[in-house]
């Protein structure tokens, strides 16, 4: 994934007409069999990456839908005056937002944000009205220009998740950000706080965190060697069914 | 009528449009460098000490749908594999 295409200042910018959705390919049944048909593929399966840009019914799909972004429109610039066009066909109602942008579960997140080299927002709580009430208090400060796309979100709900996590005290608060490591199956606390925090000064903790933090960068040859040396392995939630990536994963095993 | 001399000689003409040549070069390139800075502080790093402003992704996809269905927004779509010839944390 071209993380520069997507980090392009005017795209970020028109996505905020968008409802942004980013999945994990191959980590869901159900999504797999929503993006299968989206791309037409040579394999005829569904394979590691999917772009598409839908109504907001999600019934059809706008313009051509293709492998990334950047196989169908040449620079960012091409694909934002496409999203203006497409923005003022559905003006939608403005800010809208009623949900967290979080993801599914603490395993998946903390190797997304590894991916995305930003830290997590981990919402613990062991009752589900403490964990809903922590979660509605992130939504409303999630899309403010201060922290928006800085972070990624997940609740949980066993504070036992996180004992891969260095320096997590369960007592010490029930918002945890996490620095996920190099291969997002571990990472370090760089900031908790109780989870009856108002959402001013959540949003003022975290903003002051994301000027403390820089996004990490990796190096793709010597992430994927380094982690066959150390023997890091992603278990998917179904089978990979993309041949670059088989042929790359039986090239790996030979190697070993 | 005797003509004039020429004041420049054919050689020092020569000498004068290779300059010439060499200083539109030197602006083209210096333009180049200035547009590949700016290129670069361009994207997504209006807050260079800390994270940059990014997308706000949905990672849950009933979660999008809904959202887009109610806010009448329309969708962008992406899915990508979070690990690499199965090596997590690389897309």
């Amino acid at each position: 994934m071209d993380e520069s295409f997507l980090s392009d200042k005017r795209l970020v910018e028109a996505s905020r007409d968008f409802v942004c959705i980013r999945l994990a390919t191959y980590e869901s049944k159900e999504e797999a069999e929503f993006l299968q048909p989206l791309v037409r593929t040579r394999s005829g399966d569904l394979e590691n990456t999917v772009f598409a840009l839908m109504d907001p019914d999600a019934t059809r799909t706008i313009g051509r839908t293709g492998r990334s972004p950047q196989q169908i429109y040449r620079h960012p610039g091409q694909l934002v005056d496409t999203m203006k066009k497409i923005a003022a066909a559905y003006p939608g109602k403005g800010d809208y937002v009623n949900r967290l942008p979080q993801m599914s579960d603490f395993r998946l997140a903390l190797n997304v944000a590894s991916c995305d080299g930003l830290p997590l927002v981990v919402a613990v709580g062991e009752q589900a009205d403490r964990r809903n009430a922590m979660i509605k208090t992130l939504t409303t400060i999630a899309f403010g220009e201060a922290l928006a796309g800085k972070f990624h979100y997940v609740a949980v709900a066993q504070p036992a998740e996180l004992k891969s996590i260095d320096g997590f005290d369960e007592q010490a608060g029930a918002y945890v950000v996490v620095a996920p490591d190099r291969y997002g199956t571990s990472g370090s606390v760089v900031l908790q706080i109780q989870g009856d925090v108002t959402a001013e000064k959540l949003e003022q903790r975290l903003t002051e965190t994301s000027l403390q933090q820089a996004k990490a960068v990796k190096h793709h040859h010597q992430h994927v060697r380094e982690g066959v040396q150390t023997g890091h392995r992603w278990k998917t939630a179904i089978p990979v069914t993309d041949p670059g990536s088989i042929g790359a994963m039986k090239r790996m095993q030979r190697r070993q | 009528m005797k003509s004039k001399a020429v004041p420049f000689s054919f050689k020092s003409l020569l000498t004068l449009t290779g300059g010439l040549v060499v200083a539109w070069c030197c602006v083209q390139l210096l333009g180049h460098s200035q547009a590949q800075t700016n290129h670069n502080r361009g994207a997504g790093s209006d807050n260079p000490g800390g994270l940059p402003t990014g997308i706000v992704w949905y990672g849950i996809l009933t979660d999008g749908l809904e959202v887009a269905k109610e806010s009448g927004r329309p969708i962008f779509l992406l899915s990508a594999a979070p690990q690499c010839a199965g090596i997590p944390g690389m897309w």
